[in-house]
């Protein structure tokens, strides 16, 4: 197994560079362009609910991100030391049928339940830790 | 990320959108996609084919002013997503109801149908 490890502030402009880091290590894991995608996708929408959800006073913090290899298997750890939030416990949106009834908010966690394989979350020592699997079928 | 509007002969307001929209890329052109959509009534087409990667924000920006336009009594519709972007579209419900297509003469026709 091969892991790596990326810390981020609490600041959007930090999710360009969790971008960059998945990319960069892609040259490595040499994942298929859909699981590219996939991992990305839900990195980003996780990260960004820790930047919208964790932090509600605002000071400056760290968001450490773990990515392990094994096989065809990502394993994506997020930890941040925010405020309890578990994502997971977001009921499932239900989809509107109209643009007039179509809210805004709850996209991000369908699209990272969807995106992923399986997804776990715990709080541990004043921690939110959300794990991200993704497994690939190469192309 | 890059914006531009044309204003084809039939009425129809084409918006292309080049870039990421991410949520550094929706910071780029939420104020100029607002204006060019949601100021008056009309239809109009956003063109999809230059966006590779879309995540949630950018969902947001484009069903606020998909509603902003509905309530002017426009209309907004999105023409040939890459097949990711597509697969987003479906996965959040927003291709349900917020139409896609994949040729400018029925984006059109959809859009003017308003």
């Amino acid at each position: 197994m091969t892991c790596h490890q990326l810390e981020i502030k609490n600041q959007p402009q930090e999710l360009a560079r969790l971008a960059g880091w998945l990319n960069w290590l892609d040259m490595d894991l040499g994942l298929s362009h859909r699981c590219l995608f996939r991992l990305e996708l839900a990195a980003e929408e996780a990260v960004t609910n820790v930047l919208e959800y964790a932090y509600p006073s605002g000071e400056d913090h760290s968001i450490t991100i773990r990515l392990c290899q094994e096989g065809h298997s990502i394993t994506l750890e997020i930890q941040d030391e925010g405020q309890a939030y578990n994502p997971l416990a977001v009921p499932e949106k239900v989809f509107a049928t109209t643009l007039q009834e179509a809210e805004i908010g709850g996209l991000g966690i369908a699209l990272i339940r969807n995106y992923t394989d399986s997804l776990h979350y715990r709080r541990e020592n004043q921690k939110n830790i959300l794990t991200l699997v993704f497994h690939d079928v190469p192309e | 990320m890059q914006i531009n509007m044309t204003r084809l002969e039939n009425g129809v307001k084409l918006i292309t959108l080049d870039g990421r929209l991410d949520m550094q890329g929706v910071n780029e052109i939420d104020m100029k996609f607002t204006g060019l959509v949601s100021t008056e009534k009309a239809g109009v087409v956003v063109d999809l084919s230059g966006v590779p990667y879309l995540a949630s924000i950018g969902i947001r920006s484009l069903l606020m002013n998909a509603k902003a336009l509905n309530a002017r009594g426009g209309k907004l519709v999105l023409l040939r997503p890459v097949p990711f972007v597509e697969d987003v579209l479906k996965t959040t419900g927003i291709a349900g109801i917020i139409p896609v297509f994949q040729e400018l003469d029925a984006a059109c026709t959809a859009a003017l149908s308003a």
